[in-house]
């Protein structure tokens, strides 16, 4: 963590610089993707998705992650039930809490104190959640948040309030990493690892394996050894790897309070926190880590290089006193010119071949998401009609499958936003729209940057931090929607794309509404007979799912194209901007006598030395989190 | 309930059986009439590590179910007084019954980790295990152990339902698993894992569990002694839950009620040996603060060297594998007390552990109506079978005896009052349970007047219950069944008194 820190830290201070040189020239569209660039890593968030079954200990986990231990405690615990409430808790200046409440309007946003929140998500102060919070928001000035990183605690796993399960699953495969929770004094049921296959298949949808992280908690109780070995081979079971390959960390959350309370060091060692930090940490730094400050580095790398090469030029040019170069350079910069014209006009290629593979990602989307809801129906069929727990719970089946469905979502929206990284990438290099900015090691190409750029780019950046993104989320389309799109705006950074799932979500939900209840309290029936009638009534709900994932796709894709194009036409902004600089001083060097020559270049040796200083920290910087 | 109840029930199967052929109705009368005469079984039912087998150890004073923390009994163990410890083993593919040696239980119980194939075969082959153990508790029912309802191993689930008689699609093996099922459940329930009480309870309801009710179920909140150190009292906490559990909806009408119990620190209170008294007794001396702290980090505790402990660290590790961190707290604050012998703290832990009020509680409660509540799960079965044949011959001495038995109508308004349906103050509701005898079956227990107390007092109290409920017969506000149920327990108070007089 700390060297997650540290590094973004001295990326944070390369940028102001560069943004006083871009000032200093002019060069208004470098200086706008600049401070766009910086409020990414600002902004950007490491989610971390803990989830597990009721009274595992999650959330003194979070409060001992979070070395909250004074109350009134962040994440409420005693002995209490928690309440099916989703939880987000991120850095803010100032603490600021608020309760999503459900009303019989709609949605309603409540302030709160941090002593009110066990009343919202405990069943003893809210039972069966009377008050109807469907999410807490948590903003708070704890130093451990401060490098972006963005709890998200959920509701139980086996849980009767299906929407938040929906809603989880639907946004675990955007999750940076996944702790799942077992405990040392139970083993773990079989319902939770059903879950946990589950939810490593929208891990793997999203990430590597490291993704997801186990813990067992409660460790303080006595010897533990036997209940880690069974829950490893468990999980190992359940994922189907070898048993050696699942890494559980054994934790107590109560030894960290101990510790936080009393500061004796054996409680601190006993707790373990160190070693949970560390892997999970680890875990993100593999992929997303990367990701977020690797596309910062390939930003400043290219801003830099946008504002060194008019220099270098009008170095190169002055050089010569043939003038030879300066009109090789001026020949290269105009021929240059006149490409960025053609790409600039609204009928350039590169805009009928996006649209093109866009249209080809679609495709390839829907295809995938009607083959997972085969798969999902599969298992309807050879695996819940044969589960007592599901077949005499219709409720319970309906809800299954409703998270279920919402998981396909989530892949799709995942796998989406990959595949749009990577079409950004090969799409720069065809058609030479990488203007400049070269790969940077063996950095993974960045997620497609959430710009909201429209009309004229010079004046529209508009600075776009989390929380003004979470009021924005529009609040039509029932309870699932609004979970859902508050989640998609903390873990899908594209600013649409989280309401987008939002709405899949409330179309599944709603679409399932009706059957929640019915054939509930029907008395013990002959199993072949239920299996029938169950199959009868369900199959309008497989074919409302098929809609909600075949509509979805193209509206994520629409998303994601709209935001690839905004990025694409303000870097060609930007190489204006360089070309119009860069044609100015070759016309200046062109007419410089030798004697002017001589002072310009001593003057513009002195101009470039910071920026060529800038691009050597980047270089040892990436060649860091390359490591 | 009384041997002429016994006797004349004996008496009506005997006929109904009379009237049919051998095989299978005939049959299946047969193994109604033998259950008869045998104990009450009461299963303790949970989902899976919920504690079953240590509150089965527990209740019974020994360690008759292997225990752990991982999910361990893999088949039903059927527990039954006996003169001698005896282990039986019974199969599911028709071969006989096999005795083994007691020793062999465990064995034969847990889940063989990487057993050899030939002892996994074996462990699926087995229908459940009989023990027979000289446990004077074992006296009052049978106890059948049975593996979690929610286990990873499916077949373990399977074992569980198919001893209670509640699945198989084929109506023979059907009927003949309902004639093997228990009469009453203690549902077992570890604090949490459920989204709230609701959640809870829903796993003992639906098809596996319904139908059973208040009158032959009652819950236990294991695992309470968890909740030490974040509650300094852990069975306050578990009273605690153990009342929102009996708020929730429904509650009610499915348990009579739900009792915490620290079943590791009643287990060890049974069965704590002259050794572990006096590594206690050592640990008592540590100053309070100190043995909390140490105590608080389990797995030091039992590893590490600390110069303010006096066990060697192998010797904690054994009382902490025995009694939990709570367990060892609560016995030295009691030794510190002045309790001062082995006696007196098995006593004191037991009752602190909550498992004196749970024996209590399953004696009064099942203890006291087992006869009828066999017999009405007899008749029940019975009546199944004459729902697929014609045989309203057979029905009818069975019917005869329904119909002449006061005590089913008890049970039937006992049954209506845990539904909620009758408008019953808190007073009536009192007389009714202690009228059919929730707390004990002597004429002085059913009026709720000390033991000991002279007949003719006790005829006089029965005089003045029946004068007030022959008044509530004629109060307009008892209306429907409601007034039927008064006439009813009018009728139990002139029995009582026709009785007393006698």
């Amino acid at each position: 963590m700390r060297d997650f820190d540290a590094v973004r830290e001295q990326i944070l201070t390369l940028f102001p610089d560069l943004r006083a040189a871009a000032a200093r020239r002019g060069a208004t569209a470098t200086g706008v993707r600049l401070e766009a660039a910086r409020d990414r890593v600002v902004d950007g968030r490491l989610t971390v998705v803990v989830c597990g079954e009721f009274k595992r200990g999650k959330s003194s986990l979070l409060n001992a992650l979070l070395d909250e231990w004074r109350a009134p405690q962040l994440f409420p615990e005693a002995g209490e039930i928690a309440t099916n409430t989703v939880t987000t808790v991120s850095y803010g200046p100032a603490e600021e809490i608020t309760a999503l409440v459900e009303t019989d309007a709609g949605t309603e946003t409540v302030p709160i104190g941090r002593a009110e929140i066990a009343g919202y998500v405990t069943e003893g102060a809210n039972p069966r959640n009377g008050r109807r919070a469907r999410l807490i928001t948590v903003e708070t000035p704890n130093p451990k948040l401060a490098s972006g990183l963005t709890l998200v605690d959920t509701p139980g796993v086996g849980g009767v309030y299906q929407d938040h399960t929906a809603a989880t699953m639907a946004f675990l495969p955007s999750a940076d990493a996944v702790v799942f929770v077992a405990d040392a004094t139970q083993p773990l049921l079989e319902s939770e690892l059903r879950f946990l296959r589950r939810a490593a298949r929208a891990v793997a949808a999203g990430d590597s394996l490291e993704a997801l992280q186990f813990v067992l908690t409660k460790t303080d109780t006595g010897d533990f050894t036997a209940i880690l070995a069974n829950t490893r081979d468990k999980i190992a079971a359940a994922l189907d790897r070898p048993a050696d390959q699942v890494v559980i960390t054994p934790v107590s959350a109560h030894a960290k309070r101990d510790y936080l309370e009393g500061g004796d060091e054996e409680d601190l060692e006993l707790s373990n926190f160190g070693e949970f930090e560390a892997r999970l940490w680890t875990a993100l730094a593999r992929w997303r880590i990367r990701r977020l400050l690797g596309g910062a580095l390939l930003e400043l790398e290219s801003s830099a290089r946008a504002l060194l090469v008019p220099i270098t030029e009008e170095i190169e040019a002055l050089a010569d006193d043939t003038k030879q170069r300066v009109a090789d350079l001026t020949a290269q910069a105009e021929q240059r010119q006149h490409r960025l014209t053609e790409l600039r006009q609204d009928s350039a290629s590169w805009r009928r071949d996006l649209a093109a593979q866009t249209g080809d990602l679609g495709r390839s989307l829907t295809a995938t998401g009607q083959r997972r809801l085969d798969e999902v129906w599969h298992v309807f069929i050879t695996e819940y009609l044969r589960d007592d727990a599901y077949l005499f719970h219709p409720d319970r089946l309906v809800g299954q499958l409703t998270a279920d469905a919402a998981q396909v979502i989530g892949e799709l929206n995942e796998q989406a936003a990959r595949a749009a990284a990577q079409l950004l990438g090969d799409f720069t290099d065809r058609h030479g729209l990488d203007l400049g900015s070269a790969r940077l090691g063996r950095l993974p190409a960045p997620d497609v940057p959430p710009l909201r750029f429209s009309g004229d780019l010079y004046q529209e950046y508009r600075s776009d931090p989390v929380k003004r993104r979470l009021r924005d989320v529009s609040l039509g389309g029932g309870i699932g929607s609004t979970v859902g799109g508050f989640l998609g705006t903390l873990l899908v950074p594209i600013p649409g794309v989280g309401t987008v799932l939002g709405a899949a979500l409330g179309g599944l939900l709603g679409g399932t509404a009706g059957y929640r209840s019915s054939r509930q309290d029907e008395g013990r029936a002959e199993r072949q007979g239920r299996r029938q009638s169950l199959q009868q009534e369900l199959r309008p709900v497989e074919a409302e799912q098929r809609r909600h994932v075949a509509g979805a796709v193209p509206d994520l894709v629409r998303e994601f194209s709209r935001a690839m194009t905004a990025e694409l036409d303000s870097r060609l902004a930007r190489e204006q901007e360089t070309l119009r600089d860069r044609l100015s001083r070759l016309a200046a060097a062109r007419e410089a006598t030798e004697e002017k020559a001589r002072l310009r270049t001593a003057e513009l040796t002195a101009e470039q030395a910071p920026l060529i200083a800038v691009r050597e920290r980047i270089a040892e910087l990436t060649s860091v989190i390359d490591g | 309930m009384s041997g002429d109840l016994r006797a004349r029930a004996v008496a009506a199967f005997e006929a109904a059986r009379a009237t049919v052929a051998p095989r299978p109705v005939h049959d299946a009368l047969t193994e109604h009439l033998t259950r008869l005469t045998e104990p009450m079984r009461v299963a303790l039912v949970g989902r899976v590590s919920s504690g079953k087998s240590t509150l089965a150890n527990a209740l019974l004073g020994g360690d008759l179910a292997p225990t752990g923390v991982e999910e361990l009994t893999f088949n039903v163990n059927w527990l039954s007084h006996g003169p001698r410890r005896e282990l039986t083993v019974h199969f599911t593919d028709g071969r006989p019954p096999s005795r083994r040696d007691p020793d062999e239980l465990t064995a034969l119980t847990v889940r063989a980790r990487d057993g050899d194939q030939e002892h996994q075969r074996l462990l699926r082959a087995i229908d459940y295990l009989r023990v027979t153990d000289p446990n004077p508790y074992l006296r009052s029912f049978d106890l059948i152990d049975t593996p979690g309802l929610d286990s990873v191993f499916h077949a373990d689930s399977q074992n569980t339902l198919r001893f209670l008689g509640r699945t198989g699609d084929d109506v023979r093996a059907e009927s003949a698993a309902h004639a093997r099922k228990a009469d009453a459940l203690i549902v077992v329930f570890a604090r949490g894992l459920a989204a709230n009480e609701d959640e809870m309870l829903s796993d003992f309801v639906g098809p596996d569990f319904g139908g059973g009710g208040p009158i032959t179920t009652v819950a236990a909140l294991t695992k309470v002694e968890l909740s030490w150190p974040q509650a300094a009292d852990p069975m306050a906490e578990g009273r605690r839950l153990a009342e929102r559990v009996m708020s929730a909806p429904g509650a009610r009408r499915l348990l009579f009620d739900v009792r915490p119990v620290a079943s590791l620190v009643g287990s060890a209170a049974a069965t704590f040996t002259t050794d572990e008294y006096a590594d206690l007794v050592a640990l008592a001396e540590v100053e309070p603060d100190i043995l909390e702290k140490r105590v608080r980090r389990g797995p030091y505790f039992a590893t590490r060297d600390y110069d303010d402990l006096p066990l060697d660290a192998g010797r904690r590790a054994a009382l902490l594998r025995r009694f939990g961190q709570y367990g060892i707290v609560l016995a030295c604050s009691l030794l510190r007390d002045g309790i001062d012998t082995e006696e007196l703290l098995r006593t004191e832990l037991t009752a602190r552990s909550g498992m004196t009020g749970l024996k209590r509680l399953l004696v009064d409660h099942f203890g006291n109506r087992g006869d009828l509540i066999k017999l009405r799960g007899a008749l029940d079965q019975a009546y199944q079978l004459g729902s697929t044949l014609d045989l309203r011959d057979t029905m009818s001495p069975l019917l005869t005896l329904e119909q002449d038995e006061h005590a089913f109508a008890e049970l039937r308004v006992l049954r209506h009052y845990y539904d909620g349906g009758l408008t019953f103050t808190a007073e009536d509701a009192a007389d009714l349970l202690r009228v059919t005898g929730e707390y004990g079956t002597t004429a002085a227990d059913r009026l709720g007047l000390p033991s000991g107390t002279p007949p003719d007092r006790l005829a006089e109290a029965a005089r003045e219950r029946l004068a007030e409920w022959a008044e509530r017969d004629l109060d307009p506000s008892y209306a429907g069944r409601s007034r039927r149920a008064v006439q009813v327990v009018r009728r139990s108070y002139e029995r009582l008194a026709t009785q007393l007089r006698a």
